[in-house]
This record gives structure tokens, C-alpha cells and sequence, in this order.
């Protein structure tokens, strides 16, 4: 059930993709909600989750390598075809959810930091409309968004955590290994969060060319993503105060604050622009990755699923109540823990063990 | 054919929808690039918001203005209904509190800082002993921009005087951070002129005590990296020695005795020699070890002397209390107050005088 190798991509892109679904506006406000309870041990927990995202991956791979297809074959080759797709539904609904989490996420900073009075559904369509260009370019074009995404703003953005580094307060991060377990478990719980959207794999697997050769990239991608987030989390603490930290809602945007140029003195609008490639680049490989399932699942034309997906974005992002919004990211956490760390690994404990005993028989 | 005009259409819409985009156009804004808030009557503050005022052909010159009210943003627009166009903070640069704010409590004023996305973390602070509005309104500095004029004078001392690094996010780093109190500048008018006199110390956001600009060269060394500051050094037999440090370095170490925290701070201080003036009044040749060891026993006393100052005022703004933490796992900040004021603390000076300029 492999893909048409013209809409293949190389192995070694994986990890672009990797990446790309994990890096989103997550990455400027996690600092705070992992250190909630584990404090500046925090940092420790994102390894550690970062652990357990390596291990999905080679969960994900053994599942899909031995039906070599997405998560729907695998779906319709245990449930048969009408329970199969109820239950990819389900996680076609997560895709669309998380795609719509990312929108509301990044709306919110650019109305908070830079237009205070812009119309949310402004913001939403443009970022779609850029997002359904992109997603109708196919597969192929989603990947080269990726690239782009990390080539240019991400490496970037990297060089500057320079500035707040040169004033860090590095003894900030001592005693290190001063909280309980169950502390230490729950800034865990909260980085998986952020770490979330290697999901998206579980979509785009036919469409890697020689994809048992691309496991190691995408374990590299993970690694990466996982340095980065914990980098980014010791160099926020090390920035501010404790209490301090646990007052600021996005710490790495509140970090460019001080970075002062002699050409630019507000440096948080460029970055926030420069965001603007990454989060566009997740939205349109979540929206493939729904549109995708939903034109499998239903047999209709991905244009339209696509067409559908982003109209209820847009309403969704124009008239969402903010106690909703926050319901929303609970409810995110609480899939992506249950369905990838809980469910998917027992599909393929169920699909090893029936292949097995189909032989033996 | 239908398809492209589709496409048009809808190009044009976006492109207006654009203009849903406020703009702040450079001269139909008033830029505040400084402020300043003292209290008045009993629970109000009295704000000042400088901004400068460009005219074609004209040099620039500075407009000062003062309302009273009860929160700064109140303020600004209370100055909004006086002034031709919009008051915004993006380019603020200059935050100074009176002392009687500043004894009273800033939080309520910082906060403001804090809270808004436009304005950055480099805002240089400042209490004013005096009146900050006093200081902002000094003719002399009508035609020059006070606001600018002050930061580049903080910065400047930051740089290559005796003043500790401070803006607005090491006083926030610092009133957040358990076991640690905030410095900042302090600033006087003098005659026409304005003067740093000193450091000002807070417990909590509460001005407490401040130190003189004598002692500025120590609390440098203590709490920051010390480089080009200037000590004269009055010696025993009236020796007159003046240093300037090249680099230095300070090392705290906590031991925990009998359950109390004791401290070993060890500054190690590179200098060279900038001025030396023996009581015989003859030229002499520079005993440098000598006059290090001396230099030592003197830069201990006067760190002790301050430390002194400190326990009695119980403020903190050397974060011993945050260095205790670091190193003591079962750190309780209440108990940590109370031991506070009778906690031990050792002094090792090493001073190496490097250089004696191009004679001896």
C-alpha cells in the first residue's frame, strides 16, 4: 500500500519532518508548565520524555513496517472496514484538533505581543489560506515547507539564545535532583506536550521512499528536537528567577526582549514573523495528515476534506470562548497520551502476536 | 476566466484586510522614552512622561509632562488628553521612582513594565533621591533628551564605572528570586546637574537603605564582574594608592556549621596601578607586595563593613540566601531570615597588582 514513488520523498527528509511536527508555538511557552511542579529539575523531564518519544518511534515503525501502509490500513486490517475507519477517525479528529490548538496558540501571541485589535478570523484565513496552498502542493511540498522551516528561521533563532546566555545565571539550575519522582514524573506528563506530533508519522509513512532505511533520521529528528527543547528550557531557566518564570506566560518571547539592535529596537515582532514559517509549516502537515485520513476514510476528494478542515478552523478560531481554548489543550494531552503512548502499542503487541499465531497455524 | 477574477477579487479583499492593521507612523506618535513616578498625597502617584517632539527644520527639543493619578497608565492617559498625538511606550528607555515611591513600594509602577509586550528589558531604573519629576524637568537638558542622556550616563557607569549591571530585568530576575533583594541606581540633583550618589538597596520593592558611592567599588567586585573600576586607597602611613581593576572574580562558598550557614566569599582582583602617591613625598619605586597586602586588608574591611550594613538593614543583595539554597537541600526561607542577621561571613581578598603603567 506504499505510495506512488512520484509523490515519494528521500529518506534523510524525514527528519525535517520530524521536526517540523514537533517544534510549534509549544516551544515558547513550555518553559513554564513543565517547571509547575518539578521546578528547574524540569529540564531533566523533557530527556526523559524525550526517551520515551524515541521509543514511539520505533513503535510506530515496527507497526507500520509490517503493514507497510498508514494507520488506517493497519486499522482496516484488524477491525475490518467499518470499526477499522470509526477508529482512524478518531485520530484523524486528533490531527485536526492539534492543527487547530497551533492556529488558536499562535493568534493569540501575535494579538497579545504585536495587534492588539485584529480580528481573529483575519489572522486565521491568512495563515490557512497560506497553509491550504501549501497542503495542495502535496506531500512533496509539505516536506519542502519543513526544510525551509528549519533551515532558515530555526537555526536562526538558535544563535540567539547567545544573548540571553551571556547574562544566564547558571547556578540557578542547583540543586540539581531536588524534587520528588512524582514531581519529576509530572514535568514528564507536561513536556510530552510539547514534544507531541511525531503522531503525524503514523499518516505520512507510505510516503517515504525506502522507509526502513529512514528510521535513523527520524530518531535523529527526535533527538534533535528533544536538545532543542531542552536547551531552550535550561537557557529559560537559567534567564529568570523561579517565581518569575512562573509568572511569564511565554518565557522564550519574553527572552527577545532584551535583545537590542542598533538598527532594531523591538526585536520580538521579527521573531514572531520568523514564527510565523514554522507554525504555518505545522498547521499545513497536521491539515495533509487529517485531510489526508478523511478523504481515505470517506472516499472523497482531499481537496474538499482540506476545503472543510480549514472553514471549521477558521469559525472554530473567531468564536472559541477562552475557557474552551484551555479545555482544548487538556484534551490534546490527554489523546496524545492515551491513543500513542497507551493504544498504539498495544495495536502492535495485538498485530504482533495474530501475525505470529497465523503462521504457527 | 471566472477562476483568475475569483482569485482577484479575493487578492484585493486581503489587501484591504490588511489595513485592519494598526499603524504607528514615526511622527504622528509621541514617543515617551522616559518616565518618572514620585508619590503624591497619600495614595496617589504623580507620573512624568518625557517625550521628545520633532519639527521640520528645527532641532528636536523635549516636552516633560506631569498628571497626577492612581496607576501609571492612568496617568498617560490623563497626558493623552493634553498632547497632539498618542502616547505610546514602545521606545521607553528611563524608569525613575522618587524616594518617597520607592520607600513606600514600586511593585504597583513596575508592574506596568512588566506586563506590556512593547516595552523591552532594558529599561534602565533608577531612584531618584528627591523628586523624580524635578530631575526630569532641569532646563539644562530641555534641548538634550534627558531620557537618553540618563541611560547612555547608567549604561556608560555600567560599562566602565563603578555601577553594578541593573535595568528592568535584573530587578525583576532579583525581586523574584527567593534569598535575593534588588539594587538599583541612585541618582541626585545637584545644583543643575544629575549625579550618581550611590546604590539604592530594597527589601523586597520596598527602598530600604542605600550605600555610598565609596563603597560602590566593593559591592561591584561582590556582585558582578569588575572591570575598569577605580578604588583610591588611603594606607596606613598616608600612602596614597589608586587601582584600577582589569578583571576579577568572586567565589562564594557556603559551609554549613552546626546546622547555620557560614560563608567564604574569595575575590580575586587583577589590577594595575593608576596613581601612586607616598606620604614622603618623593618619588619612590612601587613595592608591589607591600601594597597588595595591604590593598587586600583594606578591600576585606570595607566588604565586611558593608556586609555589616546589610545584616543590620536584613536585606540581601548579595543573594547569600540564594547561594545558600544552591548549595542546601533543605532550604527553608523562613528559617533562613531568621539566621540571617548573625550569619558568618569570611572575606579572602587576593589582589595582584599586574601592572604599574610604563614606569616602576
Amino acid at each position: 500500500m506504499q505510495a506512488n514513488t512520484r509523490h515519494q520523498v528521500s529518506p534523510y527528509l524525514v527528519f525535517f519532518i520530524i521536526y517540523n511536527s514537533q517544534v510549534g508555538v509549544g516551544i515558547l511557552g513550555f518553559q513554564r508548565t513543565i517547571a509547575e511542579k518539578a521546578g528547574y529539575d524540569a529540564w531533566i523531564g523533557v530527556l526523559a520524555a524525550g526517551c520515551l518519544v524515541q521509543a514511539f518511534i520505533w513503535v510506530s515503525y515496527k507497526l507500520l513496517g509490517k503493514v507497510d501502509g498508514d494507520i488506517i490500513d493497519v486499522h482496516t486490517i484488524l477491525f475490518g472496514n467499518v470499526l477499522g475507519k470509526l477508529f482512524s477517525f478518531f485520530i484523524i479528529i486528533y490531527y485536526w484538533l492539534a492543527s487547530v490548538s497551533v492556529l488558536l496558540g499562535f493568534i493569540e501571541i501575535v494579538q497579545v505581543w504585536m495587534f492588539p485589535t485584529i480580528p481573529s478570523w483575519i489572522l486565521s484565513s491568512l495563515l490557512l489560506i497560506l497553509v491550504y496552498y501549501s497542503v495542495s502542493g502535496g506531500f512533496r511540498a509539505i516536506v519542502g515547507v519543513s526544510f525551509i522551516s528549519f533551515i532558515f528561521p530555526q537555526l536562526l533563532l538558535i544563535f540567539l539564545y547567545i544573548f540571553p546566555l551571556k547574562i544566564a545565571h547558571f547556578a540557578n539550575l542547583l540543586p540539581l535532583m531536588n524534587h520528588s519522582f512524582m514531581d519529576m514524573m509530572d514535568s514528564t506528563k507536561s513536556s510530552m506536550y510539547t514534544l507531541a506530533g511525531t503522531e503525524a508519522l503514523l499518516m505520512y509513512y507510505p510516503f517515504i521512499r525506502d522507509s526502513k532505511a529512514s528510521r535513523k533520521f527520524a530518531h535523529l529528528g527526535v533527538l534533535f528536537t528533544t536538545l532543542l527543547y531542552t536547551v531552550s528550557s535550561i537557557v529559560s531557566f537559567t534567564f529568570y528567577s523561579e517565581k518569575e518564570l512562573k509568572t511569564t506566560i511565554w518565557p522564550e518571547l519574553s527572552l527577545t526582549k532584551i535583545i537590542k539592535l542598533s538598527f532594531l529596537e523591538r526585536f520580538e515582532y521579527l521573531y514572531i514573523s520568523m514564527y510565523l514559517i514554522i507554525v504555518t509549516s505545522l498547521i499545513a502537515l497536521l491539515l495533509w495528515c487529517s485531510s489526508r485520513g478523511l478523504k481515505k476514510i470517506f472516499c472523497k476528494k482531499q481537496k474538499y476534506t482540506l476545503l472543510i478542515l480549514s472553514l471549521i478552523s477558521v469559525v472554530i478560531s473567531q468564536f472559541i470562548p477562552e475557557t474552551f481554548k484551555e479545555m482544548l489543550d487538556k484534551m490534546i494531552t490527554q489523546m496524545n497520551l492515551y491513543i500513542f503512548y497507551g493504544y498504539i502499542p498495544i495495536l502492535l503487541l495485538v498485530i504482533t502476536f495474530l501475525r505470529r499465531s497465523n503462521q504457527n497455524g | 476566466m471566472v477562476n483568475r477574477l475569483v482569485i482577484w477579487l479575493f487578492l484585493i479583499l486581503l489587501l484591504s484586510g490588511c489595513s485592519f492593521l494598526p499603524t504607528n507612523i514615526v511622527n504622528e506618535i509621541n514617543m515617551s522614552q522616559g518616565v518618572g513616578y514620585d508619590l503624591a498625597g497619600k495614595k496617589g502617584i504623580k507620573g512624568t512622561i518625557v517625550f521628545p517632539i520633532f519639527k521640520k527644520d528645527k532641532s528636536s527639543y523635549n516636552e516633560v509632562k506631569t498628571a497626577l493619578g492612581h496607576s501609571s497608565k492612568e496617568i498617560r492617559t490623563k497626558l493623552n488628553n493634553e498632547s497632539r498625538y498618542p502616547l505610546v511606550s514602545g521606545q521607553l528607555r528611563l524608569a525613575l521612582y522618587g524616594k518617597k515611591l520607592a520607600t513606600n513600594g514600586i511593585n504597583d509602577v513596575v508592574d506596568t513594565l512588566n506586563r506590556d509586550p512593547s516595552i523591552g528589558s532594558l529599561v534602565q531604573m533608577a531612584v531618584v533621591d528627591g523628586d523624580a519629576t524635578e530631575l526630569l524637568k532641569i532646563k539644562k537638558y530641555k534641548l538634550e533628551n534627558v531620557s537618553i542622556y540618563l541611560q547612555e550616563l547608567l549604561d556608560q557607569n555600567m560599562q566602565y564605572g563603578l555601577l553594578p549591571r541593573t535595568d528592568l530585568q535584573t530587578f525583576l530576575f532579583q525581586y523574584f528570586q527567593i534569598g535575593q533583594d534588588p539594587y538599583l541606581p541612585l541618582l541626585k540633583k545637584a545644583d543643575s546637574n544629575i549625579r550618581i550618589t550611590g546604590l539604592a538597596i530594597f527589601k523586597d520593592d520596598q527602598y530600604v537603605t542605600s550605600i555610598s558611592r565609596k563603597d560602590l567599588f566593593i559591592f561591584k567586585t561582590l556582585v558582578d564582574k569588575n572591570r575598569n573600576g577605580l578604588r583610591q586607597f588611603i594606607l596606613e602611613n598616608r600612602d596614597k594608592v589608586v587601582l584600577e581593576t582589569i578583571n576579577s572574580m568572586t567565589k562564594y562558598k557556603v559551609k554549613i556549621v552546626n546546622g547555620r550557614p557560614e560563608f567564604s566569599i574569595y575575590l580575586k582582583i587583577k589590577a594595575k596601578l593608576q596613581e601612586f602617591a607616598p606620604s614622603k613625598k618623593q618619588r619612590q619605586t612601587f613595592d608591589k607586595k607591600k601594597y597588595q597586602k595591604q590593598v587586600e586588608q583594606e578591600l576585606e574591611k570595607s566588604a565586611l563593613k558593608i556586609i555589616t550594613h546589610f545584616k543590620n538593614h536584613q536585606v540581601d543583595p548579595l543573594g547569600l540566601g540564594a547561594k545558600y539554597k544552591e548549595h542546601y537541600r533543605g532550604f527553608n526561607e523562613k528559617q533562613w531570615k531568621m539566621y540571617y542577621p548573625n550569619v558568618k561571613v569570611r572575606i579572602n581578598a587576593d589582589v595582584e597588582i599586574r601592572q604599574t603603567g610604563i614606569i616602576d
